[in-house]
């Protein structure tokens, strides 16, 4: 699970992961979830998601806020679970939708309702859900 | 592609409230305005948001401007959250898999 652990926070492989701009393994630190590959190579962030590290608790907790700019911060909540020998569990929840209008809500609750699992896999086994 | 514009122009309650109007038709712009104590103008702009953001679409009928909601966006925004994380997780277990330490008992001799 140390590996996962690692894997999931280090700054060589956040951005590899997430896909983004000035991550460090830091409490406090915001960095930037850059869709465009292109801009990301240049460092640019415009139009990219701000983040900013809220929580880094070995062995298997690790949040963050994510929000567009100008609108509510919502949560990401990343779990490790031992599942088992060579198995790690990962969680993630992203909460904080209850602050938007209801009307923009609405639709991700037929999401939150069947919520996600992604295939069950030797080495890591994933789900993720959406919640308020 | 992150769907930032769309989701900055729903987070808002009056933009909302009018893409709630046009779910259930489309509406011309004096009965979208006769819903809200704001100005015309104010709801013009919060129409222009929505339309640049790909949302509204707006038609001339006659002698006014008629909105209507582009469900299909409104339904790809929604879904966009779960494939975003979907992706994002995916791609932290194939690094995790390639980079994993061999297992005990491969290194034992």
């Amino acid at each position: 699970m140390d590996h996962v652990w690692e894997t999931l926070t280090s700054e060589m492989t956040v951005p590899q992961w997430l896909g983004c701009l000035g991550y460090r393994r830091e409490v406090g630190v915001t960095f930037y979830m850059q869709q465009d590959s292109a801009k990301r190579e240049q460092g640019d962030t415009t139009g990219a998601t701000h983040c900013e590290v809220v929580l880094l608790e070995p062995p298997g907790r690790f949040h963050f806020t994510w929000f567009v700019p100008g609108t509510p911060e919502t949560m990401v909540e990343i779990t490790l679970s031992p599942a088992g020998p060579g198995d790690t569990e990962v969680t993630l929840r992203h909460r904080g939708w209850d602050q938007f209008p209801a009307d923009m809500v609405k639709p991700f609750h037929d999401q939150l309702k069947s919520g996600w699992t992604s295939g069950v896999l030797p080495a890591l086994r994933t789900a993720a859900e959406l919640g308020s | 592609m992150t769907p930032s514009v769309q989701f900055a122009a729903l987070a808002d309650d009056t933009r909302c409230a009018l893409v709630d109007l046009l779910r259930e038709r489309p509406r011309p712009v004096h009965e979208l305005a006769a819903a809200f104590p704001i100005s015309r103008p104010a709801i013009s702009r919060h129409l222009r948001v929505l339309k640049d953001a790909g949302l509204i679409e707006e038609e001339r009928d006659g002698r006014e401007n008629v909105y209507s909601l582009k469900r299909q966006r409104l339904r790809v925004l929604s879904t966009w959250l779960e494939q975003h994380w979907s992706n994002k997780l995916g791609r932290l277990k194939d690094l995790a898999e390639a980079t994993a330490p061999k297992a005990q008992s491969e290194l034992d001799l």
